[in-house]
């Protein structure tokens, strides 16, 4: 008992170490909330609890139902015994929770996950290794996605993507860290232990946390869709749009989830695939870590309405300059996006759109955007930004201006006055 | 289709090589009529290769659409490019505003009358240094 006490504080340890990397890494120079963020680590390992429950649930023989049945008739004869009421409580236990636990156990064990891994993991077939991993990946990513939606229900965390994004990935930490104690506590004292626990701290660490991210940035899109449905020209009322994207974001993080588990277990009998597994998990993470770096994500979408300046432009013009702006940027003229989107904002301080629109037209003038950036750092000649602007080229006013009291413009004024007194003249002279 | 009037009338310039005319949008430019009536323009901007600058009277331009303002910007490239100007004369406040922030007021000014549009372009602007023109700033 006392060893097994060591052997879970030492795993704990082991599995705080990657965990205390990971947030100093990407969290200790930013500006995320610590309490909240403890929290909902707290949360993402309070997720393995349910997924243990349902393993417990499948794993456990039918055979068990009588020991509760008998466990619960002894404390009803034992405390309840000035309750007049003890047929009642014999009738539900032999005739309404034993067969029904009897049929949920059954029912369990019959289409048990556990043996569906069993089968899939003896048979070594993609076909039924794929949905296996697929299944307990949406499991998992079902369970990291409910904290961070009550976390942000209860504390409003979510004021820019990027915000969604970073507790997402803490919550997707705190899943891995508690996941790690387990896996470490099984292989310890294996000859595999030390390579599962590089790879588990870096590999599988890192794709929880890119997974939940990914779910995280569908979810901050969610937050906003009214902005972002004007942005992207969605169609369809903005609660669709909305649960679509948090949809969206859950079964991109569960495929790319389940792909991942898969080829690790597959690795086992065909090594490449181990090399497919880190380097879908790296490129997901670099592609999640530059998606942080963009402007668009970092800004703050979510503004006090009773702070919001009014704006003092036409709804008609507004719509126009929506419009002008939506057709330039789909035509790259991002540096004339970014200098109309600035005026714009001059007479309409707290327009989302627009913000949204200047910073992503920036993130193209700046190449913030992430794929360029993985191409550029691939490639020895950089990928030039492309920009299609044109206000910029052309040259400020080359027409003469204030020069209405000029002596010069007097003299000009006679002279088109005397032409037309001379046009009256001549058509009167006609008649 | 909603109503729309352009008509283009030649001005007097006195000056040799140098072609000046006046268009006159009269209603609404939006989706349904931008389009069609924007040929013309083209039309009269091919027509004269170089030195041709026009005067735009919008005094009676109820709208225009985000597409007439994207035409108007191509067109100002076309003729400033060909050593033109373009200059607009009494556009309403609805779409002086656009324009202005659209940024088109600071390379196609409005005047209040026809002839301080016509004086602004036929005599030239006083030589400026190039500035360079401002990046976007974060």
């Amino acid at each position: 008992m006392e060893s097994n006490l060591s052997l879970t504080i030492l795993c704990l340890v082991l599995s705080l170490i990657p965990v205390v990397i990971w947030l100093g890494l990407m969290f200790l120079k930013d500006g995320i909330n610590k309490k909240v963020m403890f929290i909902i680590f707290l949360g993402g390992i309070a997720t393995v609890l349910p997924l243990f429950a349902l393993e417990y649930l499948w794993i456990t023989p039918p055979e068990v139902v009588e020991g509760y049945k008998q466990t619960i008739l002894d404390f009803s004869s034992q405390y309840l015994t000035s309750i007049n009421f003890k047929d009642w409580i014999s009738y539900f236990t032999n005739d309404v929770f034993g067969p029904a636990m009897q049929a949920i156990l059954e029912f369990g064990n019959k289409f048990s996950a556990i043996n569906f891994l069993r089968v899939a993991e003896g048979s070594g077939s993609l076909i039924y290794l794929l949905p296996t991993y697929m299944f307990f990946a949406m499991l998992e990513e079902v369970f990291k996605q409910w904290v961070l939606r009550s976390a942000d229900k209860k504390y409003l965390i979510v004021k820019a993507i990027n915000d969604s994004v970073k507790y997402s990935i803490v919550a997707g930490l705190g899943f891995s860290f508690a996941e790690n104690i387990l896996y470490f506590k099984n292989g310890w004292g294996t000859d595999a232990f030390i390579s599962m626990y590089i790879f588990r701290i870096i590999f599988t660490s890192a794709g929880h946390m890119a997974f939940s991210g990914i779910f995280g940035y569908y979810y901050g899109m969610s937050k906003f869709a009214l902005t972002i449905k004007k942005v992207e020209n969605l169609s369809g009322d903005t609660e669709t749009i909305r649960k679509r994207m948090v949809l969206k974001g859950l079964v991109i993080a569960m495929v790319l989830h389940g792909i991942f588990n898969t080829s690790v277990q597959v690795s086992e009998m065909f090594k490449p695939a181990l090399i497919f597994a880190i380097f879908l998990i790296v490129s997901i993470y670099i592609y999640a870590y530059l998606l942080l770096k963009r402007k668009a994500g970092n800004l703050v979408l979510a503004s006090d309405i009773s702070n919001a300046e009014s704006s003092t432009m036409s709804k008609k013009n507004e719509e126009t300059l929506l419009e002008l702006i939506d057709t330039w940027f789909k035509e790259e003229k991002y540096a004339d996006v970014v200098q109309v989107c600035d005026r714009f904002l001059q007479r309409d301080p707290d327009n989302n759109v627009i913000k949204l629109f200047r910073t992503k037209a920036l993130d193209h003038v700046e190449g913030n955007n992430p794929s360029k950036k993985i191409i550029n750092t691939i490639l020895d000649k950089p990928v030039e930004v492309k920009d299609e602007s044109v206000l910029n080229k052309y040259k400020p006013v080359e027409v003469k201006k204030d020069f209405q009291n000029s002596e010069e413009f007097k003299k000009f004024q006679e002279q088109e006055q005397a032409k037309k007194t001379e046009e009256k003249t001549f058509k009167l002279d006609i008649r | 289709m909603t109503e729309v009037n352009i008509t283009v009338e030649d001005v007097q310039t006195g000056k040799e090589n140098t072609f000046v005319k006046l268009v006159t949008i009269v209603g609404q430019l939006d989706e349904s009529n931008v389009d069609e009536k924007s040929t013309m323009i083209y039309e009269l901007i091919s027509k004269t290769p170089a030195n041709l600058s026009l005067i735009f009277n919008l005094e009676n331009l109820e709208y225009m659409n985000s597409k007439s303002i994207g035409y108007l910007t191509d067109w100002y490239g076309k003729i400033s490019s060909a050593n033109g100007k373009m200059v607009i004369v009494k556009a309403k406040p609805n779409v002086a505003d656009v324009l202005q922030v659209v940024g088109l007021t600071q390379l196609i000014p409005i005047f209040n009358s026809l002839e301080e549009a016509k004086f602004a372009v036929l005599n030239d602007a006083p030589a400026t240094p190039e500035a360079p023109a401002a990046a976007p700033q974060a």
